[in-house]
């Protein structure tokens, strides 16, 4: 949170729109509204100030009222002179706002007043907004934050607080603070067409342009790489090697890869000597594997240790494996798989079945025996070296590409954070850069099932104390291992259709009954509700585009060049 | 204190005896008057020489006389000419009291005029007069009573009546007054102030037969035996002429004109007209008087008769008297639950001199005195006490 | 139209602080109108304020006679009506009070204990009247029970209205609407007779 000097917050001027009457901490607060009812929208974000806080919160609903349901239930303009109707509605109905409140922040007396000073020096410490723990007095009135009260809470946009949108009501800057956004996992949210990545894309772009934090990005539908257009409006949308060449690499999967005719920076072909048993049993459930698989694996990998993919793949099986022997009997040859299930006393059909099913993993065109370079070291050192990389999937769509690939990175990723991290404590190194692993469908990574296996739920939980962290993207949040949703900090959900999924972003989060009403109501493509560990207060925006404007204010006079570049290309020079 | 019902208990038989007996005679003598009155009508010179006999012989007499109009004859309601003028009056009067911090005499005289038939609202008048002091008291010291205050009072209003009356009308004027038109009916005076009250008198009498002003006096429920009388006189004389007339010896008592001639007019019928014949030692004579009786009712099973007075010099003028006969009678009628003439209702209403108002004329005449630097007389204790706020 | 500007009293016949009742005699045409803003002086030379909220015309034999009587003179018609003085109750409602020159929509600290005459407010003193403060004498007549309050209430708006406006003040009338609506809101039965009676006046 940002620590707020006293004498420089900012006085808010706006009207009051109502008073507080009534409510609590629990229950939220109510506010009689004292402006028309349209001037104010659920998810509106208020400041009251009372006594010497300052309390901010969120509305979360609005409630038609009446002195007497019957001044509510007939017409008073028919029965009596308009004029008298009129004032007689003004005085008997009304309108009250629920509001959560959220944040509280010492403001202390008015800066002029003699107590002042005397506070001031009374502070042990700046004050600092912080959880609600009191309730602002009866009648004290209620205004809509200005953009200096949501400056104070969410921080004024620069390299490394970044404009996420804007207030729905008032359309001020509400930023993120990506700082504190890559120091725990986090996650965006939304149905397919929820302009999900869009988001992502501003985020990852402010994330890269921060420069505080290196990103790895599976981008499993070559979104995020290279420039695309959006099916919508056929408008061009613009990538982030695009915009960022220098600091991006864009990694292809397998050797023949190219997106839409432009050469990735390099390509990745994945050894089998870096395949493990546990990157295959992973793939259990698509292989079809079955519960003998794991001995089966281990005993391979006891004994031929990181050859034991590329020894069980030569090994034979089918009619190429058997021979007659000198008594007419059909025996398994040397290098049979039967001949090695017999050796370890393995079961012979289990072990043939393992190998037939591993097969698959063959026709994968990026694993080989022998890459062409050690691309996944390079990865590792782009990354450590404070670039980003973005890895797209080109032609392989499967989701045994996906699972493999990915799980199989990222555990190298573990690897060697873990080891630059005991470096630095045990002061051989430097701190290491901080990494953000940017995961799409992570429904089917981190799903019940999968959860337990893949390296993913371990870095959700474990892996920010290595620096490392999880950016989710997904569609399916109820699909997700709530115990990894519970560990997300930040998460920003667009328009989402399923209570289920509703539900799951609200999950590990106390208290947010108000939430869960905006979170339904979100305007696809145009809103998001940004809320949890990494936001100071919940709050519903209307999101950023990304256009060319966008890259204009990011990038400053520097685009400039690079937009010119761009429409050369996308003209096809 | 209380009174003592014990004493008026033993009383009250004896009472109620004596009142019922007095009933019976009274109905009895009735019956006796009206079998005269008919034998009467049938003689009716003879009862005008009787009268005139007992004139001649009596010092003392009060009695009606017949007029040129048959004793029993019924006139009825004539057609009200539409236009003519009304004027009625009345007073009340603060008496001198000796009890009081000072004394002063009040008359307040109500006076009220119409012109019938021109639509104008009526016109009010009040006169308030002072006595001046040297009326306040007699010629031996004492100060002047009620009686003699509505002496005074009588005399006002006849006066503002004359001087009220316009001087020029082309229509009928009629005074109209409650109680008898004879002034001294009441006290004896003696000397200069009689004197001068009954020249007064005698002037506004002239001036009103002048200018051809209807004076009248109305008496709502008379309770006078002048007719009774009357057939007295006649009894006594055709019984024997020569008989010396003993105005003591009464027969048929109790019998009032009233009770004679009520069932003998239907609502707005009149009785004929009859001299009023008004003879004392003590008092001086004033105006003839006339009368009749007039029912003011309208309802033929309940009569309400009323005794109209009016000066002898009009008794011929039929037109006069139709008129009188007529207005009155429309009068009374405006008042349909009680009749009697609005007009001296109004009069009445208007010259009414309410208690608080006596304190406040009073204090008036105090804080003039203080002024002038006169001391104050003080009242008696009897009226301090009596003028405890009852409030 | 009705000139005069003084009633004499009487007698007082009751009183408090909250109400008085005085007994007069006025000439028909004179009564004075409900809801009409009057004023008594006392002793002390303060001013007390009221409002008109009955007049009852007692017993006249006269003219409960004349009432039932047959076809009356139109002499006698108009003698009843420019002559005579009805015995009349007013009865007025205390709104407030001057003392010193200040005006106060409070009640008076003492009632009055006897009156002269009581004063009907000209134009310009009901403007000053009703628009001094915050229409706090409202809440006086609101108090009324056994009475028609919206009857009370509605003539005196419209008196008082009328004088606003006159006066170039066209804020006042809205606003005491507005105030009427506060006091009376919890009332739902009260306030929509007042408002019904209102809404006819236009």
């Amino acid at each position: 949170m940002t620590t707020q000097n006293p004498d420089n917050l900012s006085s808010n001027k706006n009207e009051p729109i109502g008073f507080i009457s009534g409510g609590g901490l629990e229950a939220n607060l109510q506010v009689r509204l004292t402006v028309p009812a349209q001037s104010v929208q659920s998810g509106a974000f208020v400041v009251m100030d009372s006594g010497y806080w300052r309390f901010y919160g969120l509305v979360t609903d609005l409630q038609l009222g009446a002195i007497d349901p019957q001044y509510a239930n007939q017409l008073n303009i028919h029965r009596f002179d308009p004029a008298l109707a009129s004032i007689l509605n003004k005085q008997t109905l009304f309108t009250n706002l629920a509001v959560m409140p959220a944040l509280m922040l010492e403001i202390g007396p008015e800066p002029g007043a003699p107590e002042y000073s005397q506070w001031r020096s009374a502070l042990s410490m700046e004050p600092t907004p912080m959880p609600v723990k009191t309730v602002p007095d009866h009648h004290t009135p209620v205004r809509l934050a200005d953009k200096g009260d949501i400056e104070d809470i969410f921080g004024k946009e620069s390299k490394t607080v970044f404009r996420v949108g804007e207030t729905r009501e008032q359309g001020h800057a509400v930023c993120l603070d990506l700082e504190k956004f890559v120091q725990r996992s986090s996650g965006i949210f939304g149905t397919t067409g929820s302009g999900k990545s869009f988001l992502a894309r501003m985020i990852l772009a402010g994330l890269i342009h921060a420069d505080k934090a290196s990103t790895l990005i599976f981008d499993m539908h070559n979104e995020y790489g290279i420039d695309s257009t959006s099916s919508d409006t056929g408008a061009a949308v613009p990538g982030l090697k695009g915009k960022f060449s220098s600091k991006v690499r864009l990694v292809g999967l397998g050797a023949d890869s190219s997106f839409h005719g432009r050469q990735p920076d390099f390509t990745l072909e994945i050894a089998h000597s870096d395949i493990t048993p546990d990157d295959v049993l992973l793939l259990a459930k698509t292989l079809n594997l079955t519960d003998a698989s794991g001995i089966l694996l281990d005993a391979l990998q006891t004994r031929y240790r990181e050859n034991w993919f590329s020894t069980f793949m030569d090994m034979k099986s089918g009619e190429g494996a058997v021979y007659t022997d000198e008594d007419g009997k059909q025996r398994p040859t040397e290098d049979s798989v039967a001949a090695w299930a017999n050796e370890v006393g393995a079961h012979v059909g289990s072990a043939e079945a393992l190998h037939r099913k591993l097969r698959a993993l063959l026709s994968r065109g990026y694993l080989v025996k022998e890459p062409a370079s050690k691309a996944l070291d390079q990865i590792i050192n782009n990354l450590q070296e404070g670039r980003h990389v973005v890895l797209s999937f080109g032609n392989y769509e499967k989701d045994i590409d996906y699972l493999l690939v990915t799980n199989l990175i990222t555990r190298k990723i573990r690897e060697a954070w873990e080891k630059a991290t005991a470096d630095f404590h045990s002061k051989k190194g430097n701190e290491p850069r901080p990494l953000v692993v940017v995961v799409e469908e992570a429904h089917k990574l981190l799903n019940r099932e999968m959860a337990s296996q893949t390296i993913f739920s371990t870095i959700a939980r474990e892996m920010r104390k290595y620096y490392v962290t999880l950016l989710i993207i997904d569609q399916r949040p109820s699909q997700i291992y709530d115990e990894v949703m519970s560990q997300l900090g930040t998460r920003i959900a667009a328009s989402l259709g399923d209570e289920d999924d509703i539900n799951a972003v609200l999950s590990g989060l106390p208290g947010r009954g108000g939430l869960r009403g905006m979170l339904a109501k979100l305007q696809p493509k145009e809103e998001v509700l940004m809320l949890g560990w990494g936001v100071p207060m919940p709050i519903p925006i209307r999101s950023r585009r990304y256009d060319q404007f966008f890259w204009d204010e990011l990038l400053g006079d520097s685009n400039k060049a690079k937009t010119k570049e761009d429409a050369l290309r996308m003209m096809g020079f | 204190m209380p009174i003592n019902y014990a004493h008026i208990q033993q009383n009250l038989d004896r009472f109620a005896e004596l009142t019922q007996k007095k009933r019976d005679e009274a109905r009895q003598n009735l019956i006796v008057a009206s079998k005269i009155i008919e034998e009467a009508a049938n003689k009716q010179d003879e009862v005008c020489q009787a009268v005139d006999r007992a004139m001649a012989q009596a010092p003392n007499l009060y009695t009606a006389k017949p007029s040129h109009e048959p004793i029993l004859g019924r006139f009825p309601l004539p057609i009200c000419p539409k236009e003519y003028i009304l004027i009625a009056a009345d007073g009340s009067q603060i008496n001198p009291s000796r009890h009081r911090a000072l004394q002063f005499c009040l008359i307040n005289v109500g006076l009220i005029q119409v012109e019938h038939g021109s639509g104008k609202t009526p016109v009010q008048l009040v006169f308030t007069k002072l006595l001046d002091q040297d009326e306040l008291y007699t010629s031996d010291g004492s100060l002047i009573g009620e009686e003699e205050v509505a002496l005074h009072r009588d005399i006002l209003e006849r006066q503002y009546l004359l001087d009220s009356a316009p001087a020029e009308s082309e229509f009928p004027i009629i005074t109209l007054t409650d109680g008898p038109l004879e002034v001294f009916t009441g006290p004896t005076f003696s000397g200069e102030r009689r004197q001068i009250i009954q020249k007064q008198s005698e002037l506004i009498d002239k001036h009103m037969r002048g200018r051809g002003i209807i004076n009248a006096g109305y008496i709502d429920k008379p309770g006078a035996e002048m007719i009774n009388r009357m057939l007295d006189l006649f009894a006594h004389f055709s019984r024997d002429p020569n008989l010396p007339y003993e105005a003591k010896k009464r027969a048929h008592v109790g019998v009032s004109d009233l009770a004679l001639f009520q069932n003998r007019l239907s609502p707005g019928e009149r009785s004929a007209i009859f001299h009023i014949i008004s003879k004392s030692e003590s008092k001086p004579s004033g105006l003839d008087v006339c009368f009749f009786l007039l029912n003011v009712s309208n309802d033929p099973q309940e009569p309400w008769l009323a005794r109209v007075e009016f000066p002898a010099w009009m008794v011929e003028d039929k037109a006069k008297v139709d008129l009188l006969h007529a207005s009155l009678y429309r009068d009374a009628q405006v008042l349909d639950a009680i009749p009697y003439p609005y007009l001296l209702h109004r009069a009445h209403e208007l010259a009414l001199v309410m208690m608080a108002e006596h304190d406040e004329v009073e204090e008036m005449l105090m804080s003039r005195l203080d002024i002038e630097q006169m001391p104050r007389g003080t009242s008696s204790h009897k009226q301090s006490l009596k003028s405890l706020p009852k409030r | 139209m009705n000139e005069i500007k003084t009633i004499p009293i009487g007698k007082l016949l009751r009183a408090d602080n909250r109400q008085f009742v005085a007994g007069c005699r006025v000439k028909e045409l004179d009564t004075p109108a409900l809801g009409a803003l009057v004023k008594v002086r006392l002793q002390d030379q303060s001013e007390v304020y009221g409002l008109i909220t009955r007049i009852s015309i007692s017993d006249d034999g006269l003219v409960r006679q004349l009432a039932s009587g047959m076809s009356i003179p139109p002499e006698y018609a108009a003698d009843n009506r420019h002559n005579r003085n009805l015995p009349v109750e007013i009865e007025v409602l205390t709104l407030g009070f001057a003392q010193d020159g200040k005006l106060y929509h409070q009640l008076p600290p003492r009632p009055p204990l006897s009156l002269d005459a009581l004063y009907l407010c000209d134009d310009a003193e009901l403007v000053r009247f009703t628009g001094h403060g915050k229409y706090a004498y409202l809440r006086h007549i609101l108090r009324l029970q056994d009475m028609p309050v919206e009857e009370i209430l509605v003539s005196h708006l419209a008196k008082a209205r009328q004088a606003h406006e006159a006066a170039g003040n066209h804020d006042w009338y809205p606003q005491a609407c507005e105030q009427l609506v506060i006091l009376l809101r919890e009332d739902y039965p009260r306030l929509t007779t007042v408002l019904d009676a209102l809404s006819a006046m236009e």
